[in-house]
């Protein structure tokens, strides 16, 4: 008999446990939506994209992964000679505050919590105006929920027209 | 027909230093402490565990397949330690300011090292389970060397978070 409530408690701090473990996984991430624009779900997988490249400025730590698609289209030599990324390139630039890591032996700055997901898809039938790519971002607040800034693209195509030689991606894949 | 043969060596070597990159067989190289980088190959293709910055040093650290689900299943925080044949590659370059960008930003300019660790409790036991080994790449010659320390700083350093199974990246939520 008293199994019975040894055996609830024990499922009670599993499922406590296994829930703080997922807090930020809670969040059904195929919700998130930019208004009128790009959803979330589009990127499905983008976790496990290969690093095109990584970057700092003064608050942020930041990793430019793309989908194999566009990896491949990189390591083929585009976007240099005026070659073009293909419909399907996925592209996204992971934001995370940065911090010092005291475990560290020498001075480093490391990922501290996720700020932002800003995400750039090429589809040259659905974005025809915007030489066939779409921009959408995603703030994390502080649980970690994902929302979309507001139409998603503030800066887009406007800013990344300064690259139209390279196709309008700013990242370079470097030799590793 | 000598000027022609002389053009023709030199048209041969301009060819062979544009494809340096991939004239060397890097992976027949083997630290002092001997860890072949072989043990490594593909890690160009891993996926990334997180990134970090130190003054001159931009990183991605990545692993293979193996460590990555272990990451993902929750060692080293679960207390278990990562299984036999994990891989972990800490990619540095030198930063370099975009000229680019709309905003002030550091990126990757020239490739520097490869800093690499594998588990396997057989070769290594003194050490974790953990060998280390260090490949300094030359941007100009676009060729890996072996590091000339066995181990660079190794283990000496990483038992710091010995609780970690020796680790000190975490899986960066993404």
């Amino acid at each position: 008999m008293g199994l019975v409530p040894f055996a609830a408690i024990v499922t009670a701090a599993v499922l406590s446990a296994g829930a703080g473990g997922l807090a930020l996984a809670a969040q059904d991430r195929s919700t998130p939506k930019v208004p009128g624009g790009l959803s979330f779900s589009e990127f499905k997988g983008y976790e496990d994209w290969q690093a095109v490249a990584v970057s700092q400025t003064d608050g942020a730590v930041k990793l430019i992964s793309a989908n194999p698609a566009m990896i491949a289209a990189y390591k083929a030599g585009v976007p240099a000679g005026g070659k073009l990324f293909p419909d399907g390139s996925r592209i996204v630039k992971i934001e995370w505050a940065r911090q010092p890591n005291p475990a560290s032996p020498y001075a480093v700055q490391v990922p501290g919590g996720l700020k932002s997901l800003s995400f750039i898809v090429k589809d040259s039938r659905r974005f025809p105006g915007t030489k066939g790519w779409a921009y959408a971002k995603f703030v994390a607040d502080a649980s970690g929920a994902l929302k979309p800034e507001g139409t998603g693209a503030e800066c887009g195509f406007a800013c990344h027209t300064r690259v139209a030689g390279q196709d309008y991606i700013f990242t370079a894949y470097p030799p590793r | 027909m000598r000027a022609l043969a002389i053009v023709t060596s030199a048209s041969v070597l301009a060819v062979l230093g544009g494809t340096a990159l991939y004239a060397q067989e890097k992976y027949a190289l083997v630290s002092p402490g001997g860890l072949k980088f072989s043990d490594f190959k593909g890690y160009e293709d891993w996926a990334v565990v997180s990134s970090a910055r130190q003054d001159d040093v931009l990183k991605v650290i990545v692993a293979n397949p193996a460590m990555i689900a272990a990451y993902k299943a929750g060692v080293p925080g679960n207390g278990k330690p990562f299984p036999e044949g994990a891989k972990i590659a800490k990619l540095q370059w030198k930063p370099k300011k975009s000229t680019e960008a709309p905003f002030v930003v550091d990126v990757p300019d020239t490739f520097a090292q490869a800093f690499l660790m594998e588990k396997d409790s057989k070769r290594f036991p003194k050490t974790g389970g953990w060998g280390y080994a260090v490949f300094n790449y030359a941007p100009a010659t676009a060729r890996f060397t072996p590091d000339a320390a066995p181990a660079d700083c190794g283990q000496s350093c990483h038992v710091a978070v010995k609780a970690k199974d020796y680790i000190f990246h975490p899986y960066q939520v993404r």
